[in-house]
């Protein structure tokens, strides 16, 4: 990467996080545009792609989006590997391979993760104790979500738990999962010291995670205090057993005796850098923003949008209509501002709908099946 | 001998069924186009190559004492077919003919056209069931995904033999120094019959030279698929065939260097990479071959190459594979199984 692109790129960093901050100082459209064009101008992948769809980068729709897949076939970077702050690797949903996001700077990630989060999960005071039902976060970091969630620890706690002397998100009185199950007894120290300092606990799980603590629950109850959130994300990708969204709220909340509004959904993905929340905790300022906001809708933060489109042509769907998501996200600077992914969904009430992947077509003939290209 | 004779006679009735099968002038002929129109998603020109292409129906005599001295007898044969290639059900059932006087075939659900046709002109040769109950002794042959395959392999009883043939694809290894004008047609053909989705189609093109010689050739493959897109069009495309289609190629182009070929798309680089079937090919170029098609040796059932000393390489390091000339991977000799990844004799259930 020339010393003029990294300036470049830096600039658009600044930009987006003055965006976040601000809100209106800058305009979405514009600034979409203004990556994209910087994206064409440094990822040969990004130029082929826009030559193979013809696109002139006018207007938000004609950035073409990535697929989601082309991070498994390929850096999607605008800049060489020895610049990577960190590699976030997929989990793998579809196919053999893992696929790689790469930052070359974390500061926009975490502004923007901590922002919209702290936005959609806390009140206005803004502090809780926080654990995540979660293994341990590896040095480095490869997941997203434990990066994530790390920083919420940091960001909205940032106090010792309780015998420790000093914070630390590290710390495996923070991350309660194991091969071994759920830390129940870790999950009744986090939330008593929550109690002890009149705090909301926020309590950051996987579904897969969340199922695992049901079990390992055996139908007791373990009650946190008044005011505390359960961050729910993800699927289960062929663990454990699955259940529904609706079945898991019901019992999450039933055992932890908590509204089940108080249990919210998280959408992120690691080719993604910002996410979507659910708006449905009443104190938050996204409910503020969006008031009535219903379980099942998720919010994208101003720097995000979600539009569904057509699955051949990637041209927005009619209002009300289910499509795959594309997501032109301000926070990919240095990899791709707009993403497609196989997830299908639906604008409503202001938000969206999940509506699960798209099934792929039936597949022909005797030749090895594969759900896209595969590396040798 | 003489039970050499009568199961190579078996098999000639079977076949005579078939080639009145494949003769467009016959009513039975038409009546199965019109089917396979249905069946197979392939367009007419599509249909009608597989078939003047692809079916066996002339062996030679070798290749015909081949396929029965290949062949295992056994007191019962079942044959399990899945929505392979259309033409292959031909050789399947041939096989179970050649093992038993006594066949049980299982058409696909998807695509149950030829071997249906075959039974209504030979019904003596096998009968066709909806489910099959093999017993201890006999052969069960059975075709299509490999995690299908394990499933059923724990659903046999004891005493079976058991024959799987999984999914798997071809690769063409490109001697630069003999690549003649009339090469990347062959491949092409190759590529396109059954829209790419035998497992004998080629998806991964090894160039043995420089990467700017296997730009050439990816150009000049694109050419000839982009060619054969009036000749031998390709079938009609589900909405979601098409989403996946438009998802692959965008996904390509982002990560590969892209050459356009109609429907399908060329894409090249020094990484080896598997494309779906959809009329695609990987070019890329390599010094070694083998070394480089040797992580996908488990799945691989052809290679074709234009390089005769190549040729041995291949066959040594790929015994599972064939190894023919360009143009000729759709069309094995009826000389046994369709690839040889897996033992004549079958696995004995346990």
């Amino acid at each position: 990467m020339s010393q003029a692109l990294l300036q470049s790129s830096n600039r658009l960093h600044e930009r987006v996080q003055r965006f976040a901050e601000a809100g209106a100082n800058d305009d979405f459209t514009a600034l979409a545009l203004d990556i994209a064009r910087f994206q064409a101008e440094a990822s040969p992948g990004f130029r082929r792609l826009l030559a193979a769809r013809g696109s002139r980068l006018e207007a938000l729709d004609d950035i073409p989006p990535v697929p989601s897949d082309a991070f498994r076939l390929a850096r999607v970077a605008t800049y060489a590997a020895e610049l990577d702050a960190v590699r976030f690797f997929t989990s793998g949903t579809t196919g053999a391979e893992r696929g790689t996001h790469a930052m070359r700077r974390t500061d926009t990630y975490e502004r923007l993760s901590l922002a919209f989060g702290r936005g959609a999960l806390l009140g206005p005071e803004g502090r809780a104790v926080v654990v995540a039902l979660a293994p341990k976060l590896t040095e480095p970091a490869t997941s997203s979500l434990g990066y994530m969630m790390a920083r919420f620890m940091e960001a909205f706690d940032g106090q010792p738990l309780g015998a420790e002397t000093a914070f630390s998100s590290s710390s495996s009185a923070r991350w309660l999962l194991d091969a071994n199950g759920v830390d129940l007894r870790g999950l009744e120290l986090a939330a008593s010291s929550a109690a002890q300092r009149s705090q909301p606990l926020l309590l950051l799980g996987t579904a897969f995670a969340l199922v695992r603590l049901l079990d390992d629950l055996a139908g007791a109850r373990l009650a946190l205090p008044a005011g505390s959130v359960v961050m729910q994300t993800g699927g289960f990708k062929g663990r454990s057993r699955e259940v529904t969204m609706e079945e898991l709220r019901a019992g999450v909340s039933e055992a932890l005796q908590l509204a089940p509004t108080r249990v919210v959904g998280e959408y992120g993905m690691t080719e993604l850098t910002s996410q979507l929340y659910e708006g449905t905790i009443v104190e938050s300022a996204l409910a503020a923003r969006e008031p009535g906001a219903q379980p099942g809708v998720y919010f994208e933060p101003p720097w995000l949008r979600v539009t569904p489109v057509d699955p051949v042509s990637l041209r927005p769907v009619a209002e009300g209509e289910a499509g795959l998501a594309r997501f032109i996200d301000l926070g990919n600077v240095d990899s791709a501002v707009s993403v497609v992914t196989q997830d299908l969904v639906r604008r409503t009430q202001g938000g969206v709908q999940l509506l699960g992947r798209q099934a792929g077509a039936p597949p022909r003939g005797c030749s090895l099946a594969i759900e896209a290209l595969l590396h040798g | 001998m003489a039970e050499t004779a009568e199961r190579q006679a078996r098999v000639e009735r079977l076949l005579e069924a078939a080639r009145t099968l494949a003769d467009p002038e016959t009513a039975p002929g038409q009546a199965l186009r019109a089917r396979l129109l249905e069946t197979t998603g392939l367009s007419p020109a599509g249909i009608e190559r597989g078939l003047a292409h692809a079916l066996e129906i002339r062996p030679s005599t070798g290749d015909l004492q081949a396929l029965v001295a290949s062949t295992p007898e056994a007191p019962r044969a079942h044959v399990l077919l899945s929505s392979n290639v259309f033409v292959a059900a031909l050789r399947a059932i041939a096989i179970g003919v050649a093992s038993s006087p006594h066949v049980s075939v299982r058409p696909s659900r998807r695509d149950p056209a030829l071997a249906e046709s075959l039974h209504r002109l030979a019904p003596e040769s096998f009968e066709l069931v909806r489910g099959l109950s093999p017993a201890p002794g006999d052969h069960f042959w059975s075709y299509g995904a490999d995690t299908t395959l394990a499933e059923l392999r724990r659903s046999l009883p004891s005493g079976v033999w058991f024959h799987p043939h999984g999914a798997g694809f071809g690769a063409v290894v490109i001697d630069t120094a003999h690549w003649g004008s009339d090469d990347a047609r062959a491949v092409a053909l190759d590529t396109a019959l059954f829209d790419q989705q035998g497992c004998l189609s080629p998806r991964v093109v090894c160039v043995v030279g420089t990467e700017h010689q296997a730009r050439i050739v990816a150009g000049q493959l694109a050419q000839e698929l982009q060619a054969l897109e009036s000749e031998l069009p390709p079938g009609p495309k589900s909405a979601a065939e098409q989403a996946e289609a438009r998802r692959d190629r965008d996904a390509a182009a982002y990560a590969f260097e892209l050459f356009d070929a109609g429907s399908g798309w060329l894409s090249c680089s020094s990484e080896l990479v598997v494309p779906p079937g959809r009329r695609n090919l990987h070019v890329l170029a390599t010094t070694n071959a083998t070394a480089t098609l040797g992580p996908f040796t488990a799945h691989l059932t052809c290679v074709a190459t234009n390089g005769a000393s190549q040729a041995e390489d291949l066959r040594r390091a790929f015994p599972g594979a064939r190894v023919v000339a360009l143009g000729e991977m759709q069309c094995p000799p009826l000389d046994g199984p369709v690839d040889r990844r897996h033992g004549a004799q079958g696995q004995l259930i346990t």
